[in-house]
């Protein structure tokens, strides 16, 4: 079985929560497109998981891959060049060979200096975002697109935009449970708790490092496309090093040990965003505070409080 | 035949100190061979340059007349090389039972990795159980790796890597920090083991009883350099070995 029962119980349970947040989030004083960002940045982390807590490897340089689709799908969509149905996948795919191809470069590098080269790369899409003008807007960002119909489905209002997210929240969730699931995420995890075990049980390593930085940025990716939609606009933010920072945090708040557990950091992220930033513009501040708390006191996150073996 | 696993005139320097020093040596087929030696001779070293766990400064290693000087730990490990290491190498932070799985998977995905339906046919649960009874490590299954005794983490790391089925199998000091019942525990497992199946073990050890009792030859290293090689009698008669490892007994 490529899911358990209760892998099936669970995604369905947060399915079943989200199909009814629209009805629920303007009751509670916040807005449709609020539950849209949690989906959204909840790909970007449940994917970036299968790297962070799934390979054990850090990275500070998917906002790359993030913002590149972002950038990608907005270009694509101006002026009606390619459908969205076409546009999408093909960022997606471009946020796939990137990372294909700067993983290739890179994954042979351990630890710090991988990290470091990840903030690099990430930095150089960022310059690259922020000062070709002619193509990006530069420091404005890429205005004058607009999401429309996808497939026939108008994806325009708020509502309709949410639920063409959740489908692909929802297929995101499967699919990264079955992958940690099987044979491969195993390996994955075998390599993650210890690296010299693994290769001499004959497990090319490397490879497998290669694929998960590949997979994972394959979901910011989509992840960036979705969220271009959601704004209509893409700017250079999306591109740096501090939106890689952002999905670190949101699985370590949420508990990186956990499946669910980037999902619960993003959606702790967006909604205090929210709340924190109608008061105040500072609202990195107490974020970073939360943060700070859960390294030192709940290093497995919230769900790492609850979790005996789920997601495991 | 007597050229199953060789290699020449090996040297692996780190810096200026040269920690193997022009070592050959040749493994026949299905031969238990002891590495012994003083602390510092280089027994590990030499069996890090074997299993590829670092390149050798010079020299060549052949398994079966081929060259794998260069090769990669994993791909030594796709031709049927297995090892265990000083320190247990295992996941101390999954389950004994999981630590064995992810074994038995990472020795059937290489056989099986693009079949996934031949792959998926496989029995790994089953599999795991057995190598669990088979090594007496079954009413620890659900307790967390790292949690086992010392003695009992050797258990399981040769476990591991019995999992594999290795045609070379290369154990660094798999008795040491064991109490004289694990030792005997272990080492009636290595024979009954090899007696069913007979495979090429490279063994270091320190135990002369455990060597006496197991090794067909026995290789001595004294500061980087292979000083005698022989029989366990041989050994125990050669005047240099006497004086480089056992402190001039008698």
């Amino acid at each position: 079985m490529i899911w358990s029962k209760k892998d099936i119980l669970w995604i369905g349970a947060v399915g079943g929560l989200f199909a009814v947040l629209p009805l629920l989030l303007p009751k509670i004083g916040s807005s449709i497109p609020v539950g849209t960002e949690i989906m959204i940045w909840g790909i970007f982390a449940t994917g970036f998981n299968i790297l962070l807590g799934g390979t054990g490897i850090l990275s500070f340089g998917h906002a790359a891959f993030f913002g590149l689709a972002g950038y990608a799908t907005g270009l694509l969509i101006l002026k009606d060049r390619l459908p969205l149905a076409l546009a999408i996948p093909a960022a997606v795919l471009g946020a796939f060979l990137a990372a294909a191809l700067i993983g290739a470069l890179i994954i042979r590098k351990r630890g710090i200096y991988f990290a470091m080269l990840t903030i690099a790369f990430g930095q150089m899409f960022y310059f690259i975002a922020s000062q070709w003008n002619s193509l990006t807007g530069g420091l404005d960002g890429l205005t004058g697109f607009k999401r429309t119909v996808f497939l026939g489905f108008d994806i325009k209002p708020e509502v309709n935009f949410f639920y063409f997210v959740f489908g692909f929240f929802l297929l995101t969730l499967l699919f990264v449970r079955a992958l940690l699931n099987s044979s491969i995420g195993k390996t994955l995890v075998a390599i993650r708790e210890n690296v010299h075990r693994a290769e001499f049980l004959g497990i090319d390593v490397k490879k497998y490092q290669h694929f998960a930085f590949v997979a994972s940025a394959t979901f910011s990716g989509l992840a960036g496309a979705l969220y271009a939609l959601l704004l209509n606009f893409a700017f250079p933010e999306l591109l740096h090093w501090k939106t890689s920072g952002d999905a670190v945090l949101m699985s370590v708040i949420g508990g990186m040990r956990a499946f669910f557990g980037p999902l619960v950091g993003a959606g702790i992220f967006v909604f205090l965003r929210d709340i924190i930033s109608t008061y105040t513009i500072h609202w990195a501040l107490p974020l970073g505070a939360i943060f700070v708390v859960f390294v030192l006191f709940f290093q497995k996150g919230i769900l790492g409080i609850f979790e005996r073996g789920n997601g495991r | 035949m007597n050229r199953h696993l060789v290699c020449n005139n090996l040297v692996k320097a780190f810096g200026g100190f040269r920690a193997v020093n022009d070592v050959s040596l040749a493994v026949p087929k299905d031969e238990i061979r002891a590495i012994i030696g003083p602390n510092g001779a280089g027994k590990s070293t030499l069996f890090n340059l074997l299993t590829g766990f670092f390149p050798p400064t010079s020299g060549r290693i052949l398994y079966k007349d081929k060259d794998i000087t260069n090769e990669p730990a994993y791909r030594r490990v796709k031709r049927g090389f297995s090892r265990s290491f000083q320190t247990p190498k295992i996941f101390p932070e999954l389950s004994v039972r999981q630590n064995v799985y992810l074994a038995v998977q990472a020795y059937y995905s290489r056989s099986f990795e693009w079949n996934i339906f031949k792959f998926r046919s496989l029995d790994l649960p089953g599999k795991t159980e057995d190598l669990l009874r088979m090594f007496d490590l079954a009413r620890h299954g659900g307790q967390l790796a790292g949690s086992l005794s010392h003695g009992d983490q050797r258990i399981l790391e040769i476990c591991m890597v019995m999992a594999l089925e290795p045609a070379v199998l290369l154990l660094d000091e798999p008795t040491s920090g064991m109490s004289e019942v694990e030792t005997n525990k272990t080492i009636d497992l290595l024979m009954k083991i090899y007696e069913e199946d007979p495979i090429t073990m490279v063994i270091i050890e320190h135990d002369m009883r455990v060597v006496r009792r197991i090794s067909h030859h026995i290789t001595v290293l004294h500061q980087g350099a292979l000083i005698a090689e022989g029989t366990y009698a041989d050994i125990e008669a050669d005047d240099t070995v006497r004086k480089a490892y056992f402190g001039e007994v008698r």
